[in-house]
């Protein structure tokens, strides 16, 4: 009986501990992994409910993440595998659109005369996987070997979807700041 | 400012204006259990056969090498022998809609549908819950029902539907196709599995001292009961019959346990990156595929145990955009069924050695079909069920 007791405290504690180093990370990382979560969404609830899903997922598999520097990444992999899926649950009328643009979170003002504005209109355009590419490269800064990871494409591709990206964002945001909207079926 | 730098200005502008509500640990953590109980579901232990004994299996396995995943069950049953040149398999593609699917009979297993347990005869019994598994137990039922928690609990039914007796349990009932049992009590520090006879009387028990919850696999012909285990050391078990515990090495848990064969499909893998899981098929003597097979999640076997339902390599606990009839000998899929992008797979299950039953929702409804090996596709309950798509109307048991 003694050897069992010993056995339940040893898992007990090994939970325990698992829970805590989760939480510290959780706690530390929740803010960034929201912004990132929002830049891919474009809706706050949409956010939400993506990072609590990667949260969950990086949960059920922290004891195989081994090499602790390597989480972000892992959770990254997570946030946009995840949000690619996201048309399986397009049933949820709070998430996804890419035929509406979605209204700004939050007050923000205009630094520059609605280019701003038409700028975030044309990110929400784009297709989800180049617009993962955008987000990862310029706001997370991630290299393009980074970024690649993470995609799991190859550095070329990240260079071909951001290179598009600039390119369509400097024929419609440039040419037309008052862009707002862009249909599935033009893309 | 180049474009660049004007687009990492925007960004990051739009992400600092989000706030957003704080998550909890205990969200996550409920979410986790939710996903681990759906996935569970999806791959679980509860097949739908029918009653059909002892039908010889006489299949032919390509053995390997076994090399990349040696596993060992503990209890040594049959092992198919003879070897046959399998012919080449071309994967038939259909897309799976009710759209021009012929109406099609009742199912021919029993279910779950709005707080009723629905026969093939279609008698239906009322009980209080909508159970994610159940089965036959002696005179009554046994089903699993799972909180909001996410917590399992296991109620032993009588014939009218009444709870007789409760308890914590894992996400699983295991039922074998002569209609045996088996259930894990989880109790304080500890937890009993119990192989139950066909009258429902406790027929064999193994008592786990450690705390860890069993998610029951399957029934094998001498009485052996597969089990998984999760949490830090996740291992696919093998309880046998002469009372001892023994890992089938490899494999974390199963999706299927061939009765008759003593074959069981083993998950070897998973990898959140891909993302996809990984399988191999397992014997008393280790694996026998020479490497393991990522294309499918490896689930049911059919009644001859020559046939098993493949589903998404990784389960995401969203709903599947697939599901497909893998042939056991290659592992290669006759026929698969893909979801139009507005739809998705809630659950599959065998209704007879040849027809799988499938629960889809579509932007109509929920419908059941009943899908073959050659690609035909039944629409069973006619005009679509009504409910939300984040809860399945439709539960799947075992025969009656």
């Amino acid at each position: 009986m003694a050897v069992a007791v010993d056995a339940r405290m040893v898992v007990a504690v090994k939970a325990q501990d698992r829970d805590e180093e989760f939480a510290a990370y959780m706690a530390a990382r929740q803010p960034s992994l929201l912004r990132t979560a929002y830049l891919l969404t474009g809706d706050q609830h949409t956010a939400e409910d993506l990072v609590q899903t990667a949260l969950a997922k990086l949960y059920l598999s922290w004891d195989k993440v081994q090499r602790r520097e390597l989480i972000d990444g892992y959770v990254r992999r997570i946030l946009v595998n995840e949000h690619n899926s996201l048309w399986r649950r397009s049933w949820k009328k709070r998430e996804v659109t890419t035929e509406y643009v979605p209204e700004t979170p939050a007050p923000y003002e205009e630094p520059d005369d609605g280019k701003g504005q038409a700028l975030w209109d044309f990110v929400q355009t784009l297709p989800k996987k180049q617009r993962a590419a955008i987000v990862l490269r310029y706001y997370e800064e991630l290299s393009e070997a980074e970024t690649a990871a993470v995609l799991g494409v190859s550095v070329g591709t990240v260079k071909s979807q951001t290179s598009r990206a600039l390119a369509t964002m400097r024929s419609k945001v440039d040419d037309h700041p008052t862009l707002s909207r862009t249909t599935e079926e033009e893309r | 400012m180049s474009d660049n730098e004007r687009l990492s200005r925007e960004l990051r502008n739009r992400a600092d204006h989000t706030g957003g509500h704080p998550i909890s640990f205990d969200d996550v953590k409920r979410s986790a259990n939710k996903m681990k109980w759906q996935q569970r579901a999806a791959t679980g232990a509860v097949a739908a056969v029918v009653l059909a004994i002892g039908i010889p299996v006489g299949m032919s396995i390509a053995t390997g090498d076994g090399n990349s995943n040696d596993g060992q069950v503990a209890n040594p049953s049959p092992t198919p022998t003879e070897t046959n040149t399998p012919s080449p398999i071309v994967t038939k593609e259909v897309t799976l809609t009710v759209d021009g699917a012929s109406r099609g009979a009742e199912p021919g297993v029993v279910y779950v549908y709005d707080n009723q347990i629905i026969q093939p005869d279609g008698t239906a019994i009322d009980v209080d819950y909508d159970y994610s598994n159940v089965a036959v137990f002696g005179e009554g039922w046994i089903g699993i029902r799972i909180d909001d928690e996410g917590n399992p609990t296991a109620d032993v039914l009588g014939g009218d539907g009444t709870v007789i007796r409760s308890f914590p349990s894992g996400y699983t009932i295991a039922v074998s196709s002569s209609g045996e049992v088996a259930a894990f009590e989880d109790t304080p520090g500890g937890g009993t599995l119990t192989r139950y006879d066909e009258a429902g009387e406790p027929a064999q028990s193994w008592d786990f001292a450690n705390s860890v919850i069993l998610e029951l696999e399957g029934i094998l012909a001498d009485g052996s009961v597969v089990y998984s285990t999760e949490g830090t050391d996740p291992a696919l078990m093998v309880a046998r019959a002469s009372g001892d515990t023994q890992p089938v090495l490899g494999a974390s848990n199963a999706g299927g346990v061939a009765r008759e064969s003593g074959l069981i499909t083993g998950m070897v893998s998973v990898d959140e990156m891909v993302p996809e899981s990984c399988w191999n098929l397992f014997d008393s003597n280790g694996a026998l595929w020479p490497k393991a097979k990522c294309a499918y999640t490896l689930g049911h076997f059919n009644e001859s145990e020559q046939l098993i339902i493949g589903k998404p390599s990784y389960l995401d606990s969203i709903g599947d955009g697939l599901v497909a009839i893998v042939d056991v000998e290659t592992g290669k899929a006759l026929v698969e069924y893909d979801t139009p992008d507005d739809s998705f797979i809630a659950n599959s299950v065998w209704e007879d050695d040849a027809h799988v039953l499938t629960l889809v929702y579509s932007p109509a409804g929920w419908h059941i079909l009943r899908l073959d090996t050659e690609g035909n596709i039944e629409n069973v309950n006619g005009a679509a069920l009504p409910g939300e798509a984040e809860f399945a109307p439709v539960q799947f048991g075992a025969p009656s």
